[in-house]
C-alpha cells in the first residue's frame, strides 16, 4: 500500500453523500442507460501476478489500488491520486497471455450504466494472424477510472459484441 | 443523544443529516426510525452498532520497545544494559530517529539513535533489516556484537536491506543504528532463507581504507587536480584520473579531517559500531565515507577497494538477482572469456539506444520494418534501430522486449550500474524487425542478411557482420523461402539462435524450429521446465527463462529474468530494468554464451557448435537421460562451452577443471516440509569424484543418496521434526570432492508452541468502503494471552474495511511501510462488511510484513501509505 489516507471530518463525508453522483441513482433504478465519463488511469503489457488471470473488478479504496500497483512487474511509479469520494476504477486484465501483441485499446472514454450493470466497450486485441511474435510471457491490463456511481455487476464487450469478461462490485 | 467520534461531536440534527446522506448513498441503506419519534414505536429499529473482534499477532511478531508513538508501550532499549530480549524465529517492528528528525512523538526531539536486541542465534542465520525509508536520506545500519558488546561485524550501505550471517551458534547483540535520518525497520531472523546477503558489510573483502570513486564532472569540472579532489573530500589521491575512477585512501589523513570534511562527526562519534581491532576500525570509517561520499552530489559513485575472487563477479548492483549467470556457471566461463571481439545481432522491436547500461555495447544497426503502418516511428525501412515502443499498450508503454533482451546478451558490466550481461565485452547489432503488429518474414530475413554481411534491402553493410543471431521470436507456420534463407545466412558463418515459443505446446514455432536454428527452452531457477516453455524434437538446447509464479530463493522478487527494460513512449520513454519470463529471455542466454565461444575461438562454425552440442559435453543433462523433447540436450554450460571452444581450436588447450555442482544452494523446509532433494553435479569437465556428504543437524537432517559411483546424482534431504523444542534450525550440509568443497545452507522451523506475538500499540481504523475515508477508530487493548480486543460503537449501517496496525513513527497514520498490518478477513483480501446489526466475532490477524515497497531511486522521502488512526493525542511528547 502506498497511497495516502487523508482524515476527513465526518460532516464532509455527508455533504459528498449528498451529492447527485453518490446517492441513489433515478437512471439506474428506471433501467435507462447512463453514459459516464471513463479516463485510463493505467495501462500496461507487464502488469505482473496483478492480471495472471483474465478479470473484472471494482476497485473502491485506495488500498485496493495500491494492492494492484504494487503487484505490477514494470513499476508505473507512484499509485495515481484518487479522489474515491467521487471516483473509482475498474480493474481489467485479460489474463496471462504467451506472447506480445496482446492489448487493451479503451478509446472512447466512455462506460454505460443500464439498470444495476456498468458495461465497459473496448478494443479486445489479440496479434494478426501471419505475423511473428516477441515471445515473452505478457499479461496485458488497464485501469480506469470512473464516477463511484452505484451500480452491482460489471461487463467487458469487446469491439465485435463479444462479452469478455464479468464481474460484481 | 450524543454522537461522538473523531474528537468530534455532533448534535442529533447533524447524525440525522448525515444518515439520511448514507442512506441515498446506495452503499449504506442503515435507514430506519429515528430514535426521537414521538414514541409511538416502543422499539425503535437501531440506526447505528457496534463491532468487536479479536486481533491475533502474526505469531513470532515482537516490537521494539521505544517507538515515537507516545500512546505505545515504553521501555528504552538505547545501549547495552537495555538491550531487549527477542525470540527466534523473529520478525520485529521498530523505529529509530536521529535528535529533530521524522514525524513529532517520543523521540522526535532527542533522538533515538540505536535500539539494541539479545538474541539467541543459531549458526548459518541471517538477520535481515528492512529500512521503511530509501536507506540513503534515512539510513539505518545493522551492527552485530558479542555477548559482552565486542563489535563481530556490520552491514552499512545505502540500500533498503541490510543483512548479516552469523558463523556460530550463541548468544549475540544486535544494534539498528540510525546514520541519517529516520525510519521504520522490520528486523527478521530465521524468516527467510536468502541465497546471497545484501548489504555492505565488514566483513566483505576489500582494501581497509581504499574507496574507488569517480566525481561528476556536471558538478565538479574537471582540473582541479587530483590531489585538490581528493583533499575536498578529506581523502588522499593514490591512483586514477579526474576523468575515471579514482583511487582514493584514508591513509596518512587525519581522520577528523574527513569527518569534517564529509559531514561526518556527529554520525561517526554517536555511533556504537566501534572497536578497538585498528583494522576493523579502518573498515569501518572506510563504509562509512563511502556512503558520505555517495551522498554528495560532485560524486558520481563510491565503493570500497573490493578483493575479488578468482570467478569474476561483477560489481553491477543487480548483479547479485541475477541468479539464471550462477545456474549456467558464467562466472567460471568469464575468467576464460568474455567476449570481445565478437558481435551479437539482436533481431527485435529495437534497442532503447540511450538505455544508460547499454552505452558502449552497441554497434550499427537498421530498422528493418518495411511497413509505416507497422514501424510505429513514421516511415518503413531506415537506419535507425531505436526502439520508438511497439504500441503494445495502446497509449501506454511500449513492450521495449529488444531492450531486455539486449542487455541480457551484453549489458555494460563491472561497472556499478544495472545489470550484468553474459558476453559483455561483445557488441550487440540492434535489427529492428518487430512493430506493433509483429514481425513479417521478409523484413526478419532481411535482418538476417544484413548481420551476415550479405546482400539486403538497405544497401548496406555493417563494418563487421555477427558472429550470433539472437532471435526471440516467432509463430507456427514453415516457410520453404525462409528455410532457404536461413541456409544461406548460416553458410557465412552466422549462428542462429532462437526461442522456442511460449504457448507449452509441442506445436513447432519459426524460426526456432527450422534446420540450422538453434531452439531453446525455458527453465526456471530450480531448473525444471518453465510451464509456457514449448517443447518437441525440435528443441535443442534449455537456457533460463524465468518463472514468475515462484521466489524459490526467497530473495522477495518473482524470479524472473533481470534485464534492461524501459517503460513510456515516444519522447517520454524512462529507461529502467526488470523481471521478465518466456523463451524470449531464455534464448539470449543461449546467443551470449555462443559469443563467448566463438571469441575463444573464431574458427568455430555453426556446424562445430551444433556437434558440441549433441556431443552432450557443453551441457547440463536435465531430464530425461540423453537428449530429450523439453530439454534438448539441457542446459547450457557457459563454462564447459567455453572450455570446449577453446580445445577445439589450435591455442594452447585449456585442461576442463571439475567444477563441484550442487542445486539448490540452499534448502528451506519453512514450518512444514519434511523433504527436499539436492542435485550434484560436475559442472566443469575431467572427473569429480564426490564424497558421502556430511551434515551437522545433530540428528534432525538425513541424507540418502541416489546416486552412481562417484556420488553424482540426486540426494534426498529429510528433516524428522519430532522431539524437538520450537524455534529455527540450521544445518549445513557439506559436499568434500577432488573439485574442492560446497556447503548447502539448511533452514528448519519447528513453531507449534510459538507463544503469542507482540506488534505493540495496535489501533483499528473502520474505512468507509464507498469513500476510502476513515469513519471512526480505536485503540485495541491487548490482553494476558496476547490477543487484542477491540470495539467501536456508533457505527452507521453501511458498508466497511476494517484495519489494524502500529504506528510507530507517529506520524497519524498506521499500517505505513515497516508497521504492523492486519485487515478483516485477510490484508490480501480485505472484505468488504455489510453492516446492518452488531457484531462480535471480526477476528483477523495482524503482523508486520519484510516486502517493505521498494522506493524509486529519486525519492528520498519514506513512502507514503497507511490510514488515518484519528486518535487524538499529546504531540511531541518527549520522554
Amino acid at each position: 500500500m502506498t497511497g495516502r489516507r487523508r482524515l476527513w471530518p465526518l460532516v464532509l463525508a455527508c455533504l459528498v453523500g449528498c451529492t447527485p453522483s453518490q446517492g441513489a441513482d433515478p437512471d439506474g433504478a428506471s433501467g435507462q442507460q447512463t453514459t459516464l465519463r471513463a479516463d485510463v488511469l493505467f495501462s500496461d503489457t507487464y502488469c505482473g501476478s496483478a492480471a495472471v488471470y483474465p478479470k473484472v473488478a471494482w476497485l473502491g479504496s485506495t488500498a485496493a489500488l495500491n494492492q494492484v500497483f504494487d503487484r505490477f512487474d514494470r513499476s508505473p511509479g507512484a499509485t495515481p491520486a484518487v479522489d474515491f469520494s467521487r471516483q473509482a476504477v475498474l480493474f481489467i486484465a485479460m489474463g496471462q497471455r504467451p506472447t506480445a501483441g496482446y492489448a487493451l485499446d479503451f478509446a472512447n472514454g466512455r462506460v454505460q450504466r443500464q439498470g444495476e450493470t456498468l458495461e465497459v466497450r473496448l478494443g479486445w486485441r489479440e496479434p494478426p494472424a501471419g505475423y511473428r511474435l516477441a515471445q515473452v510471457v505478457t499479461t496485458p491490463c488497464l485501469l480506469i477510472e470512473i464516477p463511484a456511481v452505484s451500480f452491482s455487476a460489471l461487463r467487458v464487450v469487446d469491439q465485435s459484441g463479444q462479452v469478455r469478461l464479468t464481474g460484481r462490485r | 443523544m450524543l454522537f461522538r467520534s473523531l474528537g468530534v461531536t455532533f448534535n442529533r440534527s447533524w447524525l440525522l443529516l448525515l444518515l439520511l446522506a448514507l442512506a441515498g448513498c446506495g452503499g449504506g441503506g442503515g435507514g430506519g426510525n429515528d430514535d426521537d419519534d414521538d414514541g409511538s414505536n416502543p422499539e425503535p429499529t437501531p440506526t447505528t452498532f457496534t463491532l468487536s473482534g479479536a486481533i491475533e499477532a502474526a505469531d513470532g511478531s515482537a516490537v521494539d520497545g521505544d517507538v515515537n508513538d507516545p500512546i505505545a508501550e515504553y521501555t528504552a532499549n538505547d545501549d547495552i544494559s537495555q538491550a531487549q530480549l527477542i525470540p527466534n524465529p523473529v520478525t520485529l517492528g521498530g523505529y529509530v530517529n536521529r535528535p529533530g528528525a521524522g514525524p513529532s512523538g517520543a523521540s522526535q526531539a532527542a533522538g533515538d539513535i540505536q535500539d539494541w536486541y539479545r538474541i539467541s542465534l543459531v549458526a548459518g542465520q541471517t538477520i535481515t533489516l528492512f529500512i521503511a525509508g530509501d536507506g540513503s536520506v534515512n539510513d539505518l545500519d545493522l551492527g552485530l556484537f558479542d555477548a559482552q558488546g565486542n563489535l563481530l561485524n556490520a552491514s552499512a550501505s545505502q540500500g533498503q536491506t541490510e543483512s548479516l550471517t552469523v558463523d556460530q551458534s550463541g548468544e549475540y547483540l544486535l544494534v539498528v543504528e540510525v546514520f541519517s535520518g529516520a525510519s521504520n525497520y522490520v528486523l527478521t531472523v530465521g524468516q527467510t532463507s536468502l541465497s546471497s546477503a545484501v548489504g555492505m558489510r565488514l566483513s566483505d573483502s576489500f582494501v581497509p581504507g581504499e574507496v574507488v570513486a569517480r566525481f561528476n564532472p556536471e558538478i565538479a569540472p574537471t582540473g582541479l587536480g587530483l590531489a585538490a579532489r581528493a583533499t575536498a573530500v578529506g581523502l588522499a589521491a593514490k591512483n586514477g584520473a579526474e576523468d575515471r575512477n579514482m583511487l582514493l585512501s584514508l591513509e596518512g589523513v587525519q581522520r577528523a579531517a574527513t569527518y569534517q570534511a564529509l559531514a561526518l562527526m556527529s554520525s561517526a562519534t554517536d555511533s556504537v559500531l566501534q572497536t578497538t581491532d585498528p583494522k576493523l576500525q579502518l573498515k569501518l570509517d572506510t563504509l562509512r565515507v563511502v556512503k558520505a561520499m555517495n551522498r554528495r552530489d560532485d560524486v558520481l559513485a563510491a565503493a570500497p577497494n573490493y578483493l575479488r575472487q578468482p570467478y569474476l563477479v561483477p560489481n553491477d548492483e543487480l548483479y547479485p538477482a541475477q541468479w539464471h549467470y550462477p545456474l549456467l556457471n558464467l562466472p567460471q566461463a568469464w575468467d576464460l572469456n568474455t567476449g570481445s571481439g565478437t558481435v551479437v545481432a539482436v533481431i527485435d522491436t529495437g534497442v532503447l539506444l540511450s538505455h544508460p547500461d547499454l552505452q558502449g555495447q552497441l554497434v550499427a544497426g537498421f530498422d528493418f520494418i518495411s511497413d509505416p503502418t507497422n514501424a510505429n516511428d513514421g516511415d518503413g525501412i531506415d537506419s535507425d534501430p531505436d526502439d520508438p515502443g511497439d504500441n503494445s499498450t495502446p497509449g501506454g508503454s511500449g513492450s521495449f522486449h529488444g531492450t531486455h533482451v539486449a542487455g541480457t546478451v551484453a549489458a555494460a558490466t563491472d561497472n556499478t550500474l544495472g545489470v550484468a550481461g553474459v558476453a559483455f565485452n561483445g557488441r550487440i547489432m540492434p535489427l529492428r524487425v518487430l512493430g506493433q503488429l509483429g514481425g513479417t518474414d521478409y523484413d526478419i530475413e532481411q535482418a538476417l542478411r544484413f548481420a551476415a554481411g550479405l546482400s539486403n534491402d538497405s544497401g548496406t553493410l555493417p563494418a563487421q557482420r555477427a558472429d550470433v543471431a539472437n532471435m526471440s521470436l516467432g509463430a507456427p507456420g514453415f516457410s520453404e523461402t525462409f528455410q532457404t534463407a536461413v541456409n544461406e545466412v548460416r553458410a557465412t558463418g552466422l549462428v542462429l539462435v532462437a526461442a522456442a515459443g511460449n504457448d507449452a505446446s509441442a506445436v513447432p514455432s519459426y524460426p526456432a524450429s527450422y534446420s540450422g536454428v538453434i531452439s531453446v527452452s525455458a527453465v526456471g531457477l530450480d531448473k525444471a521446465f518453465a510451464p509456457y516453455s514449448n517443447f518437441g524434437a525440435f528443441v535443442d538446447v534449455a537456457a533460463p527463462g524465468g518463472n514468475t509464479a515462484q521466489d524459490i530463493n526467497g530473495d522477495g522478487q518473482p524470479d524472473g529474468v533481470l534485464s534492461t527494460l524501459a517503460s513510456g513512449s515516444g519522447s517520454n520513454i524512462t529507461p529502467g530494468y526488470g523481471l521478465l519470463q518466456g523463451t524470449s529471455m531464455a534464448a539470449p542466454h543461449m546467443a551470449g554464451v555462443v559469443a563467448l565461444m566463438r571469441s575463444a575461438n573464431p574458427d568455430l562454425t555453426p556446424q562445430d557448435i551444433d556437434n558440441l552440442l549433441s556431443s552432450g559435453t557443453i551441457t547440463e543433462d536435465l531430464g530425461a537421460s540423453g537428449r530429450d523433447d523439453y530439454f534438448g540436450q539441457g542446459l547450457i554450460n557457459a563454462y564447459q562451452a567455453v572450455v570446449a571452444a577453446i580445445n577445439a581450436g589450435n591455442g594452447t588447450p585449456v585442461e576442463p577443471q571439475p567444477i563441484l555442482t550442487v542445486s539448490p544452494v540452499s534448502l528451506n523446509f519453512g514450518v512444514s516440509m519434511t523433504r527436499l532433494s539436492l542435485t550434484v553435479t560436475n559442472g566443469g569437465g575431467g572427473t569429480l569424484t564426490v564424497a558421502v556428504p556430511s551434515e551437522d543437524s545433530g540428528g534432525w537432517l538425513t541424507i540418502t543418496p541416489e546416486v552412481d559411483g562417484s556420488g553424482l546424482g540426486s540426494y534426498a534431504a529429510t528433516v524428522d521434526r519430532s522431539g524437538l523444542a520450537d524455534g529455527v534450525y540450521t544445518a549445513t550440509i557439506t559436499f568434500d570432492s577432488n573439485a574442492g568443497s560446497t556447503r548447502v545452507s539448511v533452514i528448519m522451523q519447528v513453531s507449534n508452541t510459538l507463544s503469542a506475538g507482540d506488534v505493540g500499540q495496535l489501533y483499528v481504523v473502520i474505512l468507509d468502503t464507498g469513500t476510502g475515508e476513515t469513519l471512526t477508530s480505536t485503540t485495541a487493548t491487548r490482553q494476558e494471552d496476547g490477543r487484542y480486543t477491540y470495539q467501536v460503537s456508533d457505527i452507521p449501517a453501511g458498508t466497511y474495511e476494517i484495519f489494524a496496525g502500529t504506528d510507530s513513527n507517529n506520524d497519524g497514520y498506521i499500517c505505513d511501510a515497516g508497521e504492523a498490518c492486519g485487515a478483516y478477513l485477510t490484508l490480501d483480501e480485505p472484505a468488504d462488511l455489510v453492516v446492518g446489526g452488531d457484531r462480535t466475532d471480526l477476528d483477523f490477524t495482524s503482523g508486520f510484513a519484510d516486502n517493505l515497497p521498494a522506493l524509486g531511486a529519486s525519492s528520498a522521502d519514506q513512502p507514503e501509505s497507511g490510514f488515518a488512526r484519528g486518535i487524538d493525542q499529546t504531540k511531541g511528547l518527549a520522554r
